[in-house]
């Protein structure tokens, strides 16, 4: 299509998410939310349940919409705004006659601005993937070597912490494209990024996936999951129900976890 | 200059071939799945006699579809076909389609060129279902060829009809494919003959056979058609086509 060279474009966030039960689980304990805020920066939310907390999936949903209304509020996100949502989502809790530990859940939250900058806050493990303006592709996976991962839940009681603080004295972040380790803070934690065009975020479902005959590397399906064609409309919905529904089956593959991802993707229209 | 916007079809050329056809941006679709379907309608010299009720027949079918609690997750394209063919629109959803866009649109002219508009319809709805599959789309389609004569003006055969139609359904980029000839004001046993002969060359899942083209009638395959789609497109997924009754 031949184009005026006097045509104008402009950068233009779009999000989506996807969540689907694990083989394993009875219910979904992944939630997932995605929004573009008043100033054109796309927001995705992603919180994975505690499986033996009693009605984690429901507080995966309630601490996902407190996050999503706090930053529809402020316009605005940052490490001290989890004790916000903690609360508000306690408060839910409480009305709806449920116990708090239906808040035993990871809390992810990534943002995208239309300059190219990406954020994530997390409190608790997933896996983050990132594609550069280049067309590099990076992904680094949160992991708790003690296999219990950090919940926001546990700011409601000092004991919890501490026994939290006991047994994770740091979180690890996996380079998935080098191999290296390095030895996070184990509370919250908060990566900035620059030059990015594709921001994924994934509960540790990812890494759940397996074969008949092993556990899978998350590479493995999480570069069948980036190889996206078209950035409109429901674009994640529509890569991971072709993935699991059609290739993994080609593969043999499935995951025995809860699934999750939220997509942000920085792309370019013409102005009319 | 090209106004680019989401409601400016594009055009695609199908590869090996000459035939053209037109459809919605993949960009600018909003939708997961798609039932992609076409209705080829014959505008021979022979139907001059009823081609108003044929329009109105075209009007009732965008009417009722845009009517289904599917109608986001369907697309149409039109075709008129003669000695020549004439895309009425290319592939574009159903909320986008304007049934009073199909007043007087229709010239009854010339000869058929049945097979020559068939094997377009399927390599087109082909084509542009492999590229919503490559994308991600579920998508699944249905045919409809709608003619009162038998062909006697195309280039290529029945058997042609039959492979494209065959490679189409082999492709496995539809969820699945429903091809339904209708023979209309069908009053002739040679003609209806013809047209049952073609319809099991070219493996055609249904043939219809309408003996007028009275209003009555044409009103009864307007709602054929529409029901037809709405009960391919809730089939989407399924990896099955519906039963269809006329």
């Amino acid at each position: 299509m031949l184009l005026d060279s006097l045509s104008k474009t402009r950068r233009v966030v779009c999000s989506d998410s996807y969540f689907s039960i694990g083989h394993h689980h009875h219910r979904c304990e992944d939630y997932t939310l995605h929004f573009v805020s008043e100033d054109g920066c796309g927001w995705g939310v992603l919180s994975d349940g505690c499986s033996s907390s009693s009605y984690s999936d429901v507080g995966a949903r309630l601490l996902s919409l407190s996050a999503q209304q706090h930053i529809l509020l402020k316009q605005a996100f940052s490490e001290r705004d989890f004790d916000a949502i903690l609360t508000s989502a306690e408060v839910s809790c409480s009305l709806l006659g449920i116990p708090v530990e239906a808040l035993d859940a990871t809390v992810l939250i990534g943002k995208l601005d239309s300059a190219g900058i990406a954020q994530i806050w997390g409190v608790g493990d997933g896996v983050l993937a990132w594609v550069s303006q280049k067309g590099e592709f990076h992904a680094q996976a949160v992991r708790f070597p003690s296999g219990a991962p950090s919940y926001l839940s546990y700011r409601l009681s000092e004991q919890q912490m501490n026994i939290h603080d006991a047994i994770n004295p740091f979180c690890e972040m996996h380079f998935l494209n080098d191999s290296t380790v390095e030895q996070w803070p184990a509370g919250a934690w908060c990566v900035e990024l620059r030059d990015v065009v594709g921001l994924y975020l994934f509960s540790d479902g990812l890494e759940s996936f397996c074969s008949e005959r092993e556990i899978l590397s998350p590479l493995e399906p999480l570069q069948e999951l980036l190889r996206i064609r078209s950035f409109h409309g429901s674009f994640v919905q529509r890569r991971c129900h072709r993935f699991l529904n059609k290739e993994c089956s080609a593969h043999g593959w499935h995951h025995f976890d809860d699934f999750s991802m939220v997509g942000i993707h920085l792309g370019e229209v013409y102005e009319d | 200059m090209p106004l680019l916007t989401r409601s400016t079809l594009q055009s695609h050329t199908i590869p090996g071939s000459n035939f053209t056809f037109s459809a919605a941006s993949i960009q600018g679709l909003s939708a997961s799945e798609y039932t992609i379907s076409t209705i080829t309608i014959d505008t021979s010299g022979s139907v001059h006699p009823y081609i108003d009720e044929i329009e109105k027949a075209a009007q009732n079918i965008v009417t009722a579809c845009r009517q289904s609690p599917r109608s986001e997750n369907i697309m149409l394209r039109t075709v008129e076909f003669n000695s020549a063919l004439v895309e009425t629109h290319g592939f574009k959803t159903i909320p986008t389609c304007d049934p009073a866009n199909y007043h007087k649109i229709f010239t009854a002219q010339g000869y058929t060129a049945l097979y020559d508009a068939t094997i377009n319809s399927v390599e087109s709805l082909g084509s542009y279902g492999r590229s919503l599959y490559d994308h991600d789309f579920d998508v699944n389609g249905i045919i409809f060829v709608i003619t009162d004569g038998g062909d006697n003006n195309s280039k290529r055969g029945a058997s042609d009809v039959k492979a494209s139609i065959h490679r189409l359904r082999r492709s496995e980029c539809l969820d699945s494919l429903l091809m339904i000839l209708i023979g209309v004001n069908v009053q002739d046993a040679s003609l209806s003959q013809s047209l049952e002969r073609f319809s099991k060359e070219a493996d055609f899942d249904h043939y219809i056979e309408l003996a007028d083209a009275d209003p009555n009638t044409l009103a009864k395959l307007s709602r054929f058609v529409s029901r037809s789609i709405s009960l391919q497109s809730r089939s989407l997924g399924t990896g099955n086509a519906p039963r269809l009754t006329f």
